[in-house]
């Protein structure tokens, strides 16, 4: 019996001393519903490291409230008190700038989920421990124009933009329509204030114009006033085209989303096994489906550094930077490798345009419907507004 | 007295053994400390009857004026160009509204709010909307740099406070808040008593400003501009106690620590209980803060 004792409390100790235990600060804006997300995401990731028992997952979240003043101090004590020497966050571009200074001090392995302003490239062009997954500007903006192509292709003409006027909106507009009007475009592009609920000053001007489509850039308030008011103006576009960070919730329940067309990383209904995968677990874990492609990012960055840890069968951060550095998996995305970003300021970018797709509201859902080999349905165009 | 120890606790704080929590304390406190001078800033505004709504763009002036010259002027000529940046935007907003009263002054400060946001939005040298990169205090030479930094602001805050609390001034600015016409008949120079406080006010707002650009390094037109931070500026004296100097010193380390403390230990849904504690003050501590310490009215 006692033998039997020693032979148990050996393995015991043999299989802990195997599992390589990994504390990670998260740092994230939990209380916006992008936020929230990518924490689902980021804690079922763990969880399923974990199950795997070869790597044990320890998290720490900290909410960055949304803000420099509330995310620098965050991080601080993230590397000071908690002690933690890997770092998920970085949404929101402002507050990952800001968090470039203390990221540069501490040292910490920083695993950037969004930040896709190229100002953030810049800031972390210098620093090695740096891992961006999600896509830079630059490629959203060429994912966009790659369908706006195609649709100039279908015989769409003139161009016309509502972008709010905030960092959001405004930020690309300039790019965006030079770009466009280099594929031949006409373009009008007229500023609006997110969340006034009034377009139809601004879309009756627009009737004049004549767009083909409809192009809006703003926040989730807006989709529904712009849907019903280019109805109530006459507009009759050809395709209504939004880019919202998230769309509304239940948009898809409402009649006046029919045929309005937008840009996702992702979708529940994405068609290859990880996602699939994804799909499951997060409804067994969480009761729902999620349709914020924020959540499948967090998923992937805490399998990554997971397998990463277990490649390198050991805790120190720049070992696991190195075998992070030659991942290569399935994701809910598509493939993820790690390479030096199209303008070589950072080292190691995850995703490109490649990860963007167009999807349309048909019939109560949001479905793929561009690029070709991506799309669920054929894009209805034009749409019936 | 209270104001004394705080200043005094913060001139220490870096040397004192707080061991791990050294660094959190010290980040978390910076920001409390900018915070509490923006609030004894709006004070000093509030004292002579203007409700303003202006501070967030005092304070967003004089962030992208330091941040805009620092590389030229370097770090304290920066932050005195952006105190004075927002002292001449509020002279010429005062010119403009100081008429005005109550209300109507409100909303006119929290338009010239939204245009001074829309400008630095359009603008091309500030960044746009695309924000603006701060070099760091000091070049980065010395850590505790933009810590002490705000421990100065609000120092000066705290001090051109005090000074306002006593004398003539202080006399002229509460007949010109308890009634424009007495004290005119008085002999108070309302005008220029309201444009100077006004003046003073947006300079130190500026100040705070600068100092945050050079902490946060990075500004951008809806954070530095944003309506919460003006906001803010008036909820903190309320709570710790209108035209006093520990009042608002005393909320917004209270308010910015009782935050952090709420968002470390509950976490989601931390401002449910935030909002209830704020609520419950202004309701039940009429007076605010200091009004709990002393039972008069008035100094502190």
């Amino acid at each position: 019996m006692k033998k039997l004792w020693v032979v148990l409390v050996t393995l015991l100790a043999g299989l802990s001393l195997a599992q390589t235990t990994l504390r990670v600060g998260v740092l994230l804006p939990i209380s916006t519903v992008a936020g929230k997300a990518a924490l689902n995401g980021v804690q079922l990731g763990a969880e399923q490291v974990n199950a795997s028992g070869k790597v044990r997952m320890e998290l720490v979240v900290v909410d960055d409230g949304n803000a420099p003043a509330t995310a620098v101090p965050a991080l601080t004590k993230l590397m000071t008190v908690d002690r933690v020497d890997i770092v998920i966050g970085g949404l929101a571009s402002g507050v990952t700038f800001a968090l470039s200074g203390p990221v540069k001090q501490y040292q910490p392995l920083f695993l950037c989920i969004g930040a896709a302003s190229s100002v953030v490239e810049q800031a972390f062009s210098d620093y090695g421990r740096f891992f961006h997954y999600h896509p830079w500007d630059y490629h959203n903006v060429a994912a966009a124009l790659e369908f706006f192509k195609y649709l100039y292709d279908n015989g769409a003409r003139r161009v016309a933009i509502l972008y709010e006027d905030g960092p959001f909106g405004s930020a690309g507009i300039q790019t965006y329509r030079q770009q466009l009007e280099r594929q031949g475009y006409t373009v009008q592009a007229e500023p609006f204030k997110s969340g006034s609920g009034s377009f139809t000053a601004i879309l009756t001007r627009l009737k004049a114009f004549r767009p083909d489509i409809l192009y809006w850039i703003g926040y989730d308030v807006d989709a529904l006033p712009i849907a019903a008011q280019t109805r109530q103006v006459g507009l009759e576009p050809k395709l209504i085209y939004g880019a919202p960070p998230a769309w509304p919730v239940g948009f898809e329940k409402n009649s006046l989303s029919n045929d309005i067309a937008g840009m996702t990383a992702w979708l529940p209904s994405v068609a290859n096994a990880e996602s699939r995968r994804f799909v499951t677990l997060y409804r067994r874990k969480f009761g729902e489906v999620t349709d914020e492609y924020m959540a499948p990012m967090g998923y992937v960055i805490a399998l990554s550094l997971g397998r990463a840890a277990e490649a390198a069968g050991s805790s120190d951060k720049d070992r696991i930077a190195a075998e992070l550095a030659k991942v290569q998996m399935d994701t809910p995305f598509g493939p993820l490798s790690f390479k030096p970003s199209d303008t070589g300021r950072t080292r190691y970018q995850g995703f490109n345009q490649s990860i963007w797709l167009q999807f349309q509201y048909l019939e109560g859902s949001r479905r793929p419907v561009f690029p070709p080999n991506r799309a669920a349905r054929p894009l209805r165009f034009p749409g019936n507004y | 007295m209270i104001a004394a120890a705080i200043l005094l606790l913060a001139l220490l704080l870096p040397s004192l053994p707080l061991g791990e929590w050294r660094a959190f304390l010290l980040d978390t406190a910076q920001f409390a400390f900018l915070t509490s001078a923006l609030a004894l800033a709006w004070d000093l505004l509030a004292r002579s009857g203007q409700l303003s709504l202006a501070h967030g763009a005092f304070f967003g002036l004089g962030a992208y004026a330091a941040a805009l010259s620092a590389p030229a002027l370097g770090t304290l000529p920066a932050l005195l160009a952006g105190g004075l940046v927002a002292a001449l935007a509020s002279f010429l907003l005062g010119l403009a509204t100081l008429r005005l009263h109550g209300m109507y002054f409100a909303i006119a400060t929290l338009a010239f709010s939204e245009v001074m946001r829309t400008l630095v939005l359009k603008a091309q040298f500030t960044g746009g909307s695309i924000g603006l990169p701060v070099q760091p205090a000091f070049s980065g030479a010395f850590p505790l740099g933009s810590y002490y930094l705000a421990v100065a602001v609000l120092a000066l805050s705290a001090g051109v406070s005090l000074l306002l609390s006593r004398g003539r001034w202080h006399y002229a600015m509460a007949a010109t808040r308890q009634g424009e016409a007495v004290a005119r008949v008085l002999g108070v120079p309302v005008v220029r008593v309201k444009l100077l406080t006004f003046g003073l006010s947006a300079f130190l707002g500026g100040l705070v400003g600068g100092v945050y650009a050079m902490k946060t390094l990075f500004l951008s037109p809806y954070d530095a501009f944003g309506l919460g931070r003006a906001v803010e500026a008036l909820v903190v004296p309320i709570f710790g106690g209108l035209y006093t100097t520990s009042g608002p010193l005393l909320g917004g380390l209270i308010i910015v620590g009782l935050e952090t403390w709420l968002r470390l230990r509950i976490g989601e849904g931390y401002l449910v209980i935030y909002g209830l504690v704020l609520i419950l003050a202004i309701l039940f501590l009429p007076r605010g803060l200091v009004g709990l310490f002393r039972k008069g009215v008035g100094r502190a």
